[in-house]
């Protein structure tokens, strides 16, 4: 399989082994370079053959966490990119990658090899295959995949029945804790999954600033917390309390059960009721932090928020407002300074690292000082931190701090929520012709886990995972067009519970943070009536299954639509799109409403529309995010007086309206 | 080897594969008539011996009581209750079979249903105890279970290594462990891991265990006194260890209330899966026990509190209360039945058959260990398997294990206060003089080293790497050069005098660098060696080599050691102990670089004081570190109260209260010797 495709997924396959020219193998390795690397044994250096400059990019031992949120690491990234980059064609880049793969962190050459298949302009045919089979240690147990090792190591050597490993639906904890309760949500593949993407698609220190990326970091975050609180709210569980007191213990611990390699280096681990503690890990290259630094910083912002204006370096106001006709708007400056992305933060000496930094101190409250010699928690890795309850609890804080400030910000006017002339009449959806009412359950997905871990076996090992998954279904809208002429509009369209945890329906503020984006698409009216379908697979938050090496390997099925080939693997993942409801059914608010197009619109200078699935979660590759509004209109700001719930609000404007759906979780498996 | 060894030694390797699973490097297999031997691996041969197992309608999982209610692949606790049950009844129905053939199969049959840890545990306990066993011996703890000795990433290494091998490779791999240990000098602790995590210690105290079970109903002479010399002497050594790194002594856990300081992380597996055992972190409370998962019952720190109350109310007022209300006098100075710190060490430990009030005192040694292994998770919350504490191969390598038992030694020590100090009659032994002793090492006199030697142990034989080439793992640990006690006796009686050399070691000075008082030096003092002469009458020297210290036994058998052994001869010799016994190389603390000032106590009794008479017809099996393991099946040798003369408060010589042990020197049936220890920081061997 000698195209661009089958050398990228050759190059992506079993990350923690050592690239070697094995006869199956078109690439041409340099000649000292083909022996197996030896554990203990000394690496060749790449740069006394004359070649590209790997820069920091060998600080990251191997077999070790690689972490997005370490400044040094992001360093040793942003080398390894950057020699990537500078290599002329696939060959090129190949050769180079082959080389360095032997070299670098296993979790940094993927992420920066991955990266650079996104942005190098001559591999725009190639995609990525799922990081679940790349790095399977990363979603499940170290102990089952031992299992299938030893099931391997037993085996008879002629047996090529498939070795399965299955996981979930019965996770990392236990029900004594509450927080166990979503943990099928939280250790869902496609999530964390997502999240690795996400920060592929959005780094932080590159230099390189995608449109509205301190904005998109904020709204992501945000829906991410919405959607966690309805699945909490489906579990009968209160919505994440922000972690804001630093000083006190940490109620909830976690225990990941996973891998950092393939030689069983555990994640770090942290008790209930532990401590933050200042960070001295000099060891991984981070400088000494203490609280106190966090607690500053947050000062400093919570001073910005309230009196409306950053300070950069000269000293010079910097003011802070979403109502701007150029340039940042507040919540994206905000955003840049709080991630912190250093090289786009306002002042990023004086507003600090808040974000990255919180992800590393509670990564390494089980050893903050290294006297145990312990790998930190999965909160360093973006591709494992979604699976702690802790990764919510300090994003509501950051999601706090983001929320003050577009508290501070006017409500929306009636002339900016309204569209004259077009009345949403009815909205609704339909699953299996059964309106408004729609159901959840378990489906099972399998990859390939020998892709990724060398089992030494001559059986296929697979991974069969349970997640949950939803049947699908259409969005059906009645609109009237009451002009004479046809009229493009956005169509928007979010979810919410009805009812908080004590059972009753919430006002604007109480239910503001909760809805969910589900779909946001463009459709030309025509005038008089029209009927609106949209299938839920559609949708502009969430991307298809994720391709497996075998999917990549065989190339798109005859019938898949280039749309549905066009993703790049950033997106909500589709089966977790609707929450879970609960088995007696659960009632949960259909927000739908219309704006213009032509206020929307964003004007495109040539852009080629790649990687566009999950347009609301990820933008559009080297383009500008396609819609004008604030993210999360009309739901960022405060109401206004006369719109006391969400209720008041389809009442009272004719292009937005409001409708009860039924979600039912089907415990026994779905059947779609 | 023996057909016998053999046949049993094989039922140790490889505790978590199948029974039919080849080994011996492919040359063996056991085959069961229902289940075929496993097919030959890729360039392997078929076994050269293959021994017929029949099916055995007793070895049915329904017939073994409740030995199968641990579950396979996790924690076996002989701390635990529930654990220990299981235990005696597999054992029990070991002890069944009618001999070594038949112990074999039964073996064989019921080896993948029960725990793997349960399973060696109970075999070992019965290759022990039946008498047509007495020759087989067992091999090294490190062999059976490399997952309690060597972190499991060095062992996936290695998997790692052994996927990628050419089929020609022929080399061994070898891995190498130590003396880098599992944290790092930001903790003082970190000093003396080298000591806790030490293979041999560790091993010694998963056999000593095994030689001395709780709730087995099994009588064993002296046990309870045992249990807190055992632990006395290690918590001794222990502190001359620390003393050698320049840490203060270890202070004991009585506030279950506040954070313990000190974390532990193993980075040890509990089987070949790569469960991680439970891990502490740094500053963790100890929480009410909830883990009614594993079969214990709710448990709160108030428990511990009131069985701690109970048992000092006893110590201060010299009696407990048994289940009838009665009292029962504690008093150590008895001419007939146990001793007050028998009886008080069967009651603490606890033994449910031997205390005295099982549901007054409850079971405070036992759940202190289980509630420290489970701080990390005691609800259950997070399906943690439980820390090294829980298990008696792991639990020395975690600081708070000492800490723990320097509390559990503390109750026994509030006791021995209590006796009165020793009278000179006791101590003395008329007509005989020590004129002068010391110690010999390369002509070097009063001089002794340390430094690091490895030893190798072939980490295959417990684990299946699927590799065709051997995987050894090498082990760096503390060692010393080999010395020679020299002892100038005069004997003024007219005939020859049989007398106990009595040898203790401790550091001269405290943390401070003073000089200490009897009492503070009192609990430092390790026992070296205790042997019997018979004194000629006039001068004798005596010499007595390390080697033979009756506190030591020397390296573990490996499973190639017993593989070549001879089948007759040499046995009785080199062969005859059992696993149990301090390790030779741990015999002496480490000193300091620049070397260390310790003390040697020499003392001779009177043997005709000190003797005591053995039942008819007990051999001395397993008779190479009695001091603390005691002689199979024997009585223990020694009569006088463990740790004779420095276990109970100064004496009075002279009318005067002994303030140092300088003053108790004074007699002339002891002397005392300065010697300077030297850590050489380098491998002995060379």
């Amino acid at each position: 399989m000698a195209t661009d495709q089958g050398k990228v997924l050759r190059l992506l396959e079993k990350p923690y082994e050592t690239q070697r020219s094995d006869g199956t193998l078109d690439i041409e390795f340099p000649g000292e370079l083909g022996v197996t690397e030896r554990v203990g044994g000394t690496p060749p250096t790449i740069g006394a053959r004359g070649g590209a400059q790997l820069g920091q990019a060998t600080s990251v031992p191997r077999g070790k966490a690689f972490s997005l949120f370490i400044e040094s690491h992001r360093r040793a990234a942003k080398d390894l990119i950057d020699a990537f980059m500078k290599t002329d064609g696939l060959q090129g880049l190949v050769e180079l990658a082959t080389r360095a793969k032997n070299l670098v962190n296993e979790s940094l050459f993927v992420y920066a090899f991955s990266y650079v298949v996104l942005h190098k302009k001559d591999l725009h045919s190639v995609r990525l295959p799922s990081l679940v089979e790349m790095f399977p240690n990363k979603f499940v147990p170290q102990e089952d995949i031992m299992k299938a090792q030893i099931e391997a190591n037993r085996r008879d050597p002629n047996d090529t029945a498939p070795i399965v490993i299955e996981y979930g639906p019965e996770f990392a904890s236990t029900n004594i804790k509450p927080e166990h309760r979503v943990s099928y949500w939280r250790e869902d593949y496609g999530i964390n999954s997502h999240h690795w993407h996400w920060h592929l698609v959005y780094p932080v220190g590159f230099g390189e600033a995608p449109d509205r990326k301190g904005e998109l970091f904020f709204y992501m975050h945000q829906q991410m917390l919405a959607r966690y609180d309805m699945e909490r709210l489906s579990v009968g569980l209160n919505r994440t309390e922000k972690l804001e007191n630093w000083r006190v213990p940490v109620p909830d611990g976690y225990f990941s059960k996973l891998t950092v390699n393939n030689t069983s280096r555990a994640w770090g681990t942290r008790q209930d009721n532990s401590m933050l503690m200042d960070l001295r890990r000099e060891d991984i290259g981070l400088e000494p932090l203490d609280i106190t630094d966090l607690e500053i910083w947050r000062s400093r912002i919570f001073d910005a928020i309230h009196q409306g204006y950053m300070n950069d370096r000269n000293g010079e106001k910097v003011p802070l407002s979403d109502n701007v006709t150029s340039g940042k708007r507040g919540i994206d400056i905000l955003g840049d300074a709080v991630e912190a992305d250093r090289r786009l933060s306002v002042n990023s000496l004086y507003y600090g690292d808040l974000h990255n930094q919180g992800h590393i101190v509670i990564a390494f409250t089980h050893d903050n000082d290294n006297a145990h010699k312990e790998e930190m928690g999965v909160m360093g890795d973006s591709a494992t931190a979604m699976r702690d309850p802790i990764f919510y609890r300090w994003h509501k804080f950051i999601d706090d701090m983001f929320q003050e400030y577009k508290l501070t910000q006017q409500p929306y006017t009636l002339e900016e929520l309204s569209l004259p002339n077009v009345v949403l009449e009815r909205v609704g959806v339909l699953s299996k012709e059964q309106p408004d009412a729609l159901t959840t359950g378990w489906t099972v997905r399998e990859f390939e886990a020998f892709r990724g871990l060398d089992f030494n076996s001559n059986a296929p090992v697979n991974l069969r995972l349970t997640h949950i998954d939803h049947s699908p279904f259409d969005y059906h809208l009645q609109v009237k067009n009451q002009l004479q002429t046809p009229k493009q509009v956005t169509v928007r369209i979010f979810l919410a519970p009805k009812f908080n945890v004590r059972g009753l329906e919430m006002n604007f503020m109480e239910q503001r943070l909760l809805w969910a984006e589900m779909d946001k698409f463009t459709v030309t009216l025509k005038p008089g009536m029209n009927h609106v379908v949209q299938p839920s697979k559609d949708s502009s938050i969430t991307n298809p299954d994720e391709y497996t090496f075998r999917d990549l390997e065989t190339g798109p099925q005859p019938g898949t639509s280039r749309r549905e080939f066009n993703f790049c693997g950033c997106g909500w993942p589709q089966h977790v799109l609707l929450p879970r409801g609960t088995p007696g059914g659960m009632i949960f608010q259909l927000f739908v409403m219309l704006t213009d197009l032509e206020k929307d619109k964003v004007d495109q200078q040539g852009n080629t529309g790649r990687c566009a699935n999950a347009v609301s979660f990820c933008g559009i590759l080297d383009s500008k995010f396609p819609d004008g509004r604030p993210m999360g209109f009309p739901f960022d700001r405060r109401n206004a007086p006369q719109f006391q719930s969400a209720a008041a609000f389809a009442e009272q404007l004719d292009n937005a309206n409001l409708h009860d759906i039924t979600i039912t979780f089907l415990a026994s498996g779905l059947q779609k | 080897m023996s057909t016998i060894q053999r046949d049993i030694l094989y039922l140790f390797e490889l505790p978590f594969e199948d029974i039919t699973a080849r080994r011996a490097h492919g040359s063996f297999a056991y085959n069961l008539k229902d289940r075929p031997v496993v097919e030959n691996r890729l360039g392997e041969s078929p076994p050269t011996t293959v021994v017929q197992v029949p099916a055995r309608p007793d070895a049915a999982a329904n017939r073994l009581g409740k030995a199968t209610i641990v579950p396979r692949g996790s924690v076996f606790s002989t701390f635990i209750d529930e654990h220990r049950e299981a235990a005696k009844d597999l054992s029990d129905a070991f002890m069944r079979t009618t001999d070594a053939k038949d112990l074999m199969e039964f073996a064989a049959q019921v080896k993948d249903l029960v725990n793997e840890s349960l399973f060696i545990y109970s075999l070992s306990f019965t290759i022990l105890r039946k008498k047509e066993l007495r020759h087989v011996r067992l091999p090294s703890m490190v062999e059976v279970f490399p997952t309690r000795f060597v972190p499991n990433e060095e062992l996936l290494q290695t998997q790692v290594v052994a996927n990628r091998m050419g089929a020609s490779e022929t080399s061994p791999i070898v891995i190498e462990h130590g003396p880098d240990f599992s944290s790092t000098d930001i903790k003082p602790e970190h000093r003396v891991s080298y000591w806790r995590e030490d293979y041999g210690l560790n091993s010694h105290h998963w056999h000593w265990h095994l030689v001395y079970p709780i709730g087995f109903g099994e009588f064993r002479d002296r046990k309870g006194e045992l249990f807190f010399y055992m632990h006395q002497q290690m918590l001794a050594r222990y502190d001359m260890e620390r003393l050698s790194v320049g840490i203060s002594r270890v202070e004991k856990l009585n506030n279950w209330r506040v954070a313990i300081p000190d974390g532990y992380f193993s980075k040890l597996t509990v089987n070949n899966t790569g469960r991680t055992w439970g891990t502490r972190q740094d500053d963790t409370f100890m929480k009410d026990l909830r883990r009614a998962d594993i079969g214990l019952d709710n448990i709160d720190i108030s428990h511990l509190e009131t069985w701690n109350t109970r048992l000092m109310e006893a110590i201060n007022k010299g009696f407990m209360i048994n289940r009838s209300d009665e009292s029962v006098t504690l008093s150590d100075d008895v001419t007939s039945g146990k001793r007050g710190i028998e009886i008080l060490a069967d009651t603490v430990e606890a033994d449910f058959f031997d205390s005295v009030n099982y549901e007054y005192y409850g079971n405070i040694h036992n759940m202190g260990h289980v509630f420290l292994a489970f701080v990390h998770d005691y609800n259950n919350a997070h399906k943690e398997e439980a820390g090294v504490m829980a298990a008696t191969s792991t639990a020395m390598r975690d600081p708070v294990f000492y800490r723990w038992h320097k509390y559990i030694d503390d109750l026994f020590q509030q006791y021995k206060i209590t006796q009165p100090p020793y009278t000179v009659e006791q101590l003395s032994l008329s007509d005989v003089i020590v004129n002068r002793a010391s110690v010999i090492r390369d002509g070097m006199t009063n001089s002794l080293t340390t430094g690091f030697s490895t030893r190798d142990f072939e980490t295959s034989r417990g684990i299946d790497f699927n590799s065709r080439v051997p995987i050894i793992l090498r082990l760096t640990h503390m060692d010393h050069s080999p010395f020679e006690y020299h002892l100038q006796v005069t004997n003024r009686h007219t005939g020859p005098k049989q007398v106990t050399v009595r040898i203790f070691l401790a550091p001269k000075h405290n943390e401070q660098g003073l000089e200490m008082s009897f009492m503070e030096q009192r609990l430092l003092w390790a026992e070296m060696d205790k042997f019997l002469v018979t004194l000629k009458s006039g001068e004798n020297h005596v010499v007595r080599s390390s080697k033979d210290s009756t506190v030591t036994i020397q390296n573990e058998f490996t499973f190639r050691d017993l593989e070549t052994r001879p089948d007759t001869g040499a046995e009785i010799g080199d062969f005859n102990f059992c696993g149990c016994g301090w390790p030779q190389h741990l015999l002496l603390p480490r000193g300091k670089s620049e070397g260390m000032t310790f003390q040697f106590f020499f003392m001779l009794t009177d043997y005709e004081k000190d003797k005591v008479e053995q039942p008819q017809g007990t051999t001395s099996t397993c008779a190479n570190a009695v001091s603390f393991c005691g002689i199979m099946d024997s009585k223990y040798p020694d009569s006088r109260p463990m740790g004779f003369p420095f276990d109970r408060k100064s004496p009075r010589l002279l009318n005067e209260n002994v303030k140092t042990v300088a003053d108790l020197a004074q007699l002339d049936n002891v002397m005392l010797q300065d010697v300077t220890i030297t850590f050489m920081n380098r491998n002995m061997q060379q």
